[in-house]
């Protein structure tokens, strides 16, 4: 009995251990060892044979290879920071749009909820298809049929070309799947907050902005911090967007770190190649996640 | 209340109104443009017919359902999300259930953040090893594949949120139920499981759609029809120089509308569990 109590939480457990063992550890075991083999497949009679670091020289040093491996890496910070921030921004500031009284004086809350979660249940892929078309620069272009129109351009613009455009472009875009979630997330943390902190602030005579600042900012960053990072790091991830709207063109302008993995692996069969990129990755979110779990104490 | 609060009241409310309608026209219009675009014929395309086609057709959506096929595409999705979201919740579930409830017994703390940790594994990396292990085992271009495949992607998620709906039932339920002389199992499966049912739902929910949205794993490990899901065959048309945005559009529109139905359906799931993941801890 005493052993039975003992041993029953860990075999809730085990179910979860073994299959994340087999479908992520080892996995990720696979790719650290062919990082050090010899993996192009066009070559069978050597694919397998250990070649010590070859592959990260290849990657990293190669003049061949290294400017476009900078290059993305380069890319993929700054699209996770700014795309994450705008997204979030822009979440946030629906959230507290949402959380205004007319809303709830109307009984228009859960609509609008549902309203606004639309595009983030839209799969990744069929939203991203759905800007390449909004950005066309022919008539099947909505913003530049829209635009000329109204007479604010007097020609279409190559929304997903122009090296000044490309990136706003893109942001807008993945920002139209992420922000909903976002929004969500801190509208159900706007509402943990007492009413009674505002009203009692408000007799006080403090302003809206000191309320924010007060009240507000402080009860919701235990919230909107992690949200923050996670979003960060699905977006560092993400391969469908970039992928759908641009494929990392034109000439590799938008390159990004997950995209050039699987060009390595699956355009140019270079197994080992892309697994040295991708250890690099993992050593990058990983050590990422560790420093934001030791700086950040939330919670 | 005076007049001056009540105008200030009311300015306040168009203000935020009139924000709301440009937010969801944001969120709106490009969805709505897809489906005009899945009705334009080619005469209204030469002819520059910009905003209600002029001789609407429905000649893309037979070419998405007979040329494009569809229905095999959305066959595949739906049976992969199905099993990824019933084998992710069977797994989930015991562990869920032991984080609430033993987390003060030794190595739980652990076992917890390493499975929130495989939440910041880049899925491209886990592209290469698949590929490999699926060529040698027979799992290259199956279903069962992908489904394995996707439940590495799913599972930090699901015990995420399952175990926010287990932290809101008292622990006092179980025990009462235990004095009474039911097993712990018997407590989990009579009383608990109930109880857990809608937070059951969110988890598989949330699951389904993460397997329905994923592209990378998908066309990494699959090469035909027999197990290539929707967002691969997507994929497939911009691997073409000259596709005919019509087909596309009405390709997309006619795929996402049983999602979309889905979400409508069941938004309070869906609602319930993002925020259960975030806020309660």
């Amino acid at each position: 009995m005493r052993l039975r109590r003992i041993t029953s939480p860990y075999l809730f457990l085990l179910p979860l251990i073994a299959v994340e063992f087999a479908v992520i550890l080892f996995p990720l075991f696979t790719i650290v060892r062919t990082s050090f083999q010899f993996y192009f497949l066009l070559r069978p009679e050597k694919v397998g044979s250990w070649i010590g670091l070859e592959n990260y020289w290849a990657v990293f040093v190669d003049s061949l290879n290294a400017p476009l491996t900078f290059w993305s890496l380069r890319n993929s910070i700054f699209w996770a920071f700014a795309n994450t921030t705008f997204r979030f921004l822009l979440g946030v500031g629906v959230a507290m749009l949402l959380s205004q009284p007319v809303f709830r004086r109307l009984k228009l809350t859960g609509l609008t909820r549902v309203l606004v979660l639309t595009s983030w249940v839209t799969p990744g892929i069929i939203g991203m298809a759905i800007w390449r078309l909004m950005y066309q620069s022919t008539t099947l272009g909505f913003l530049n049929a829209a635009l000329t129109q109204v007479g604010i351009l007097s020609e279409p613009v190559a929304w997903l070309e122009d090296p000044s455009l490309i990136w706003l472009s893109c942001i807008i875009a993945s920002a139209w799947k992420g922000f909903p979630f976002v929004t969500i997330v801190l509208s159900a943390a706007l509402v943990t907050i007492p009413k009674e902190y505002y009203d009692s602030a408000a007799v006080d005579g403090a302003s809206g902005l000191r309320r924010f600042w007060h009240i507000t900012l402080p009860l919701v960053l235990p919230v909107a911090i992690p949200t923050y990072v996670t979003q960060l790091m699905w977006t560092f991830n993400n391969f469908v967007q970039i992928h759908t709207l641009t494929r990392g063109g034109p000439a590799d302008r938008t390159m990004i770190l997950p995209i050039l993995v699987f060009r390595h692996a699956f355009e140019y069969l270079e197994l080992g190649m892309a697994s040295a990129l991708g250890a690099f990755m993992l050593v990058v979110v990983l050590v990422s996640v560790y420093l934001q779990h030791k700086l950040v104490r939330y919670g | 209340m005076t007049l001056k609060t009540r105008t200030k009241d009311l300015v306040a409310g168009v203000a935020c109104l009139t924000l709301f309608i440009a937010v969801a026209a944001y969120i709106w219009i490009p969805m709505l443009w897809m489906v005009l675009t899945s009705f334009k014929s080619r005469q209204d395309i030469a002819r520059g017919q910009v905003w209600v086609p002029e001789n609407p057709t429905f000649e893309s959506y037979v070419n998405a359902i007979y040329r494009d096929e569809l229905p095999k595409y959305f066959l595949n999705s739906t049976l992969v999300a199905v099993g990824v979201a019933l084998v992710a919740l069977a797994i989930a579930y015991p562990a869920a259930y032991a984080f609430s409830r033993y987390m003060r017994i030794r190595g739980m703390t652990t076992a917890s953040t390493s499975v929130m940790a495989v939440w910041a594994v880049p899925p491209v990396l886990l592209i290469l090893p698949y590929f490999l292990i699926f060529q040698i085992s027979g799992l290259y271009d199956t279903r069962l594949g992908l489904v394995i495949a996707h439940i590495s992607l799913t599972l930090p998620i699901t015990v995420w949120i399952l175990r926010g709906f287990f932290a809101g039932i008292p622990v006092d339920l179980e025990e009462a139920a235990m004095v009474d002389g039911c097993t712990r199992w018997g407590a989990l499966l009579r009383i608990i499981a109930p109880l857990t049912l809608p937070g059951a739902a969110s988890a598989a929910l949330l699951a389904f759609t993460m397997s329905w949205d994923d592209l990378i794993l998908s066309l990494a490990l699959t090469s035909s029809e027999v197990a290539q899901t929707i967002p691969v065959r997507i994929s497939m048309y911009f691997g073409y120089w000259g596709f005919y945005w019509p087909d596309v559009a009405a390709f997309c529109v006619l795929s996402t509308m049983p999602i979309l139905v889905l979400y409508y359906v069941l938004q309070r799931y869906f609602i319930h569990g993002l925020t259960m993941g975030a806020v309660k801890r």
